[in-house]
């Protein structure tokens, strides 16, 4: 309630006030079917190319049609095995996702408010923060006993630096004047934490959650593809290898549907924990 | 007294080896129960003498007491309102006022009821639920004043409350805090740049001059209240203050 929203139409921006039901406007109508022109476009080019078999710049003539992919998809749906790799892949996100959320936000916190802290431990991390995630694979196969640890060991360093970066910033930024505040108003400096730092770096949570939900699931994909037996990046690839193509490009499309699923929870959380801003 | 400032000092370190002189040598004293409007060109050093009485900055030079007791950090019965009222973002109106009233000893349903009582007094009911970004000027500083007030400190002090709000709102504001402040024994030290508002509300005024920031004069108002802008004794005392300030700055 009471959150305006500016929704730009063909007409010019309007705002909105949100009232719990849908308000259409003409303009909203034709940009969702202008959205729903531009997408069968494009699966229509995807037919086109691969019936006329093209081959150059790109091999479309080797890719499956969309007919044969949205078929054999559609016949997926009912297979229970596709579900299993698609549930096996999101654990291992959101085991990755939740435990770089209860380690990242207190690190980040504690590097945010002392200078020492920052340079003993933050100093550390920036070493392997550059390092692309996929890297390492190697010595998270050696450092755990399973496999499902070491990927959740990718994901988990995936949502993890974003997140520290993000609170590590947003804490150096918390405005004194509220700290002093606070203190004014008599607040304890062990409530400090609870009552004004975690409040006030709450929308740069989210941001580092984004970002580091992307990174989850790049890693956990990767991971699967090169050590995995199970997950949605182990099939796709594992379809890739045994010729099965239209597998492939529906394994390439459900990650991607994925990632959109939880970067669109991570938003709809976001609303409902940041209500002020 | 009530507040003694002796001989303060301050510098704010800009760089490595610059400092800048904010206040220098300055001794003051404030009785209990004392409206007080602290009255000056812009960078004279209020803010700065109001930081120091809140124990918000520490002086370089000198000692500041509260009671007799020095002054030795932010306290809850000293209670400082910023000039951008520093209002918590993520909380509500009503969740603001709150704040301080939940580091008090007193039972939940009391809290509530005190709650009820600021927002009915300070004219916010009917938006108690709103966040500070969709609040007005006043509405922001009523917020402020109020969070701040129901706590019942010893001292009020208040850096620019009124500047950002227009004339008609201005004056509204004004007589509504005289009319709070009538039945309560608070102190109150206020700074401010509108010699018209420094004589409408105070007891006594005291006057700043920039660089080094000292006390050029300390101007006692004793019209009866409610006082009237228009009154020749007014017009009188704003004109002979309006002079201190040319006279210092030509
Ligand atoms: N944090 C700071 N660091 C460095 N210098 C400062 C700081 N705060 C204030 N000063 C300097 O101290 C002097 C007095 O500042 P102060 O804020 O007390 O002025 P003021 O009288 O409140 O001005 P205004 O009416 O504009 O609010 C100014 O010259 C200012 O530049
Ligand atoms: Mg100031």
């Amino acid at each position: 309630m009471g959150r305006s929203k500016a929704i730009v139409t063909t007409l010019g921006t309007l705002t909105v006030q949100r009232q719990g039901k849908h308000t259409f406007t003409r303009g909203n109508m034709k940009s969702t079917l202008n959205k729903m022109i531009a997408v069968m476009s494009l699966i229509g080019l995807w037919y086109t190319l691969v019936t006329l078999n093209v081959m150059w710049p790109f091999q479309f003539g080797n890719l499956p049609g969309p007919d044969t992919v949205f078929r054999v998809w559609f016949k997926l749906l009912g297979d229970l095995s596709y579900y299993d790799n698609i549930t096996v892949s999101s654990i291992r996100v959101l085991a990755g996702i939740m435990i770089g959320l209860v380690t990242a936000v207190p690190l980040g916190l504690i590097i945010g408010l002392s200078a020492k802290t920052s340079d003993i431990v933050f100093t550390n991390l920036e070493i392997f923060r550059p390092i692309p995630l996929i890297a390492y694979l190697p010595v998270a196969m050696l450092l755990f006993k399973t496999i499902e640890a070491s990927i959740v060991f990718i994901t988990f360093t995936g949502a993890f630096f974003p997140i520290l970066i993000n609170v590590v910033q947003a804490t150096k930024r918390v405005p004194v004047q509220l700290v002093q505040t606070a203190y004014n108003l008599g607040c304890k400096p062990h409530k400090l934490i609870l009552r004004v730092y975690l409040p006030a770096i709450g929308p740069d949570i989210f941001t580092g959650l984004s970002v580091g939900t992307g990174a989850s699931w790049m890693g956990v994909i990767t991971g699967e593809m090169m050590s995995g037996q199970t997950g949605i990046g182990y099939s796709t690839w594992q379809a890739y290898q045994l010729l099965d193509y239209s597998q492939s490009m529906i394994g390439m499309f459900s990650i991607g549907l994925l990632g959109f699923v939880f970067t669109r929870c991570v938003r709809f959380t976001e609303k409902i924990a940041i209500r002020w801003l | 007294m009530y507040i003694d400032l002796v001989r303060i000092g301050k510098n704010y370190c800009v760089g490595k080896h610059k400092s800048r002189n904010a206040i220098s040598n300055l001794s003051l004293s404030i009785s209990e129960n004392e409206i007080v409007t602290v009255l000056g060109q812009s960078g004279c050093g209020k803010s700065t003498l109001l930081k120091i009485i809140a124990g918000i900055e520490k002086p370089d030079a000198g000692q500041a007491y509260f009671r007799g007791q020095p002054i030795t950090g932010i306290a809850m019965e000293r209670g400082y309102i910023y000039q951008d009222y520093s209002l918590f973002p993520w909380l509500t109106v009503r969740q603001n006022i709150g704040f301080g009233l939940r580091n008090k000893n007193i039972p939940k349903h009391q809290k509530k009821v005190l709650i009820e009582e600021y927002l009915e007094k300070f004219g916010l009911k009917g938006a108690e639920q709103l966040y500070p970004r969709q609040l007005s000027g006043g509405m922001k500083q009523r917020t402020a004043i109020a969070r701040s007030f129901c706590l019942k400190p010893d001292l009020l002090l208040l850096d620019e409350p009124f500047s950002a709000l227009d004339m008609m709102n201005r004056h509204k504001l004004q007589d509504e805090l005289l009319e709070i402040l009538k039945g309560e024994k608070i102190t109150y030290v206020m700074v401010t740049h509108d010699i018209e508002e420094a004589i409408y509300l105070s007891d006594r005024i005291i006057v700043m001059t920039p660089s080094p920031g000292a006390i050029q004069a300390i101007i006692p108002v004793s019209m009866p209240r409610p006082r009237t802008r228009t009154s020749s004794e007014f017009l009188t005392m704003r004109e002979e203050i309006a002079d201190m300030f040319y006279s210092k700055s030509i």
